[in-house]
């Protein structure tokens, strides 16, 4: 569905260099800081910039030569982009109706209800989570092939945010057959949604994996400065000085678990993935 | 192209107290002044109304969703086009109305040849105009186009000024060519006058696609 080799994207102050693969029926995960890139890559994806290098193809296509036909096969939700705020939600619909023959209107509907947003009210009037749920529903609403979200639940509080992450689930269990690409600086949202993530910094990819592995593998170990010194470093992707001494992110939790009783090991979340990799250093 | 053209229609007549003050202002203009002169003030506040779409595209970062719909850069500019032509339209048939009313609640004679050579005189005025605002819009944005429009209507003024300073060579010349388009039937010089427009606006249109396909979101 989606196949990014080597992109690259220069900016004044900002550099991209990209790879990934994302196939039909994938849940993929896009995480990093803010300004890490994400943003950029997804643009790419839809071919709102251009690249300077690299290939990057959609459906096999480079997506600035998608057809309006082939681009009705994407659903889209983009962090700070969305129908103007003087439309409402009925005449959204309207045009969803008239520009994607798939657009499922009674469903669109229904969820509008459900997630209480109101019809007739300019969409300027609602509140950040409404945005953002109006922003999901849409793409999830035109039957896409694949689905782009760009930090759907960003600055949003949590029950916006679990009714985004539960709208997502359920259209996930019902449509396995789409592919995903979600992009997110929370990283705890995307541990029960993606099959694999892919880590970026600084416009630099750190990490692919699949999300089973990083939760499986992945460990933070905490130790004193003694027990640092005498313990096998061979498997430590990155170190963090620590008041108490040193807490290391590992991919070899196990080894850790069987080998080294006075080490406390703890299963590494995507946010300790973020911190460490981005912060860390390297061994 | 018809999801975007239900877009703009609503973003442009969303609001029923602008639509009720265009048909007081038109009506207002062709009982005071000269009907056929509220004809014109339709037209071109019609054309105002319809190239504000594009200052709500472009409003809180609008271009990058838009463009990720299923509608591509030449979708984009000729529903831009169709749209402004539709309200022009509009706005004539609007402006034809207004007169004629005016005309019959000042008890005058309704001179619907006068007002429909007005009518046709404005419009592809008009609609060369707003080709020329959509290209620069799109290539500099709302807030930066003002000043191109300023620079370019600089432009306009120093070429008129620079006719104004020839004028010993242009008056001579002059009623040779009076004398010359005088002698040419009437259909053939509308026509090439129309002609040219039309060729203009395509070459605006071609333009603008470039633009919006080189642009970056």
């Amino acid at each position: 569905m989606i196949e990014i080799r080597d992109l690259n994207k220069k900016y004044k102050d900002f550099e991209l260099n990209i790879s990934l693969s994302i196939p039909k029926g994938r849940i993929s995960g896009l995480i990093g800081k803010n300004g890490a890139g994400k943003s950029t890559t997804i643009k790419a994806i839809l071919g709102l910039i251009r690249k300077d290098s690299g290939t990057v193809e959609v459906f096999g296509k480079d997506p600035r030569t998608l057809t309006p036909a082939e681009k009705q096969r994407i659903g889209v939700a983009l962090a700070e982009s969305g129908f103007s705020g003087y439309l409402n939600v009925r005449i959204v619909c309207t045009i969803l109706k008239n520009m994607y023959s798939r657009f499922d209107e009674a469903l669109f509907l229904k969820r509008c209800d459900e997630l209480r947003l109101p019809l007739d009210k300019q969409i300027r009037e609602f509140s950040t989570g409404m945005k953002a749920k109006l922003r999901v529903l849409t793409a999830l609403s035109v039957n896409a092939d694949l689905l782009v979200l760009d930090e759907p639940t960003a600055g949003l509080d949590v029950e916006a945010r679990n009714e985004i992450l539960d709208m997502l689930r359920t259209y996930m269990e019902q449509q396995p057959e789409t592919s995903v690409l979600i992009s997110s600086h929370i990283s705890s949202d995307l541990e029960n949604l993606c099959d694999d993530l892919y880590l970026i910094d600084n416009g630099k990819l750190l990490l692919h994996e699949d999300t089973d592995v990083v939760l499986d593998k992945y460990g933070v170990l905490k130790c004193d400065e003694e027990t640092f010194k005498t313990l096998d470093q061979h498997y430590l992707l990155r170190t963090v000085k620590e008041k108490y001494g040193y807490r290391c992110l590992t991919n070899e939790k196990q080894f850790y678990q069987e080998n080294c009783p006075g080490v406390v090991v703890e299963r590494a979340g995507i946010d300790d993935l973020i911190l460490m990799l981005t912060g860390g250093k390297k061994q | 192209m018809k999801g975007l053209l239900i877009k703009d229609f609503h973003l442009a007549f969303r609001n029923s107290r602008n639509l009720l003050m265009f048909v007081i202002i038109c009506l207002v203009m062709s009982l005071s002044l000269d009907p056929s002169f509220g004809v014109g003030y339709a037209i071109l506040l019609m054309g105002t109304i319809a190239l504000g779409t594009l200052t709500y595209d472009e409003f809180e970062n609008g271009f990058p969703f838009l463009m990720s719909l299923p509608a591509d850069a030449k979708t984009y500019v000729r529903e831009k086009f169709l749209f402004c032509f539709l309200c022009e339209l509009g706005g004539a048939i609007f402006g034809l109305a207004f007169a004629v009313l005016a005309s019959l609640i000042r008890g005058q004679q309704i001179v619907l040849g006068e007002y429909l050579s007005f009518a046709a005189g404005v419009l592809p005025a008009m609609l060369l105009m707003l080709a020329i605002m959509i290209a620069i819009q799109l290539k500099y944005g709302v807030e930066k186009s003002r000043l191109v429009m300023i620079l370019l209507y600089g432009g306009f003024a120093g070429i008129a000024v620079f006719i104004g300073a020839q004028k010993e060579k242009i008056i001579p010349v002059l009623p040779d060519i009076a004398a010359f388009l005088q002698k040419q039937p009437p259909v053939l010089l509308v026509g090439s006058l129309l002609l040219v427009l039309l060729l203009l606006i395509w070459l605006l249109y071609r333009l603008s696609v470039r633009i919006m396909e080189n642009k970056e979101f």
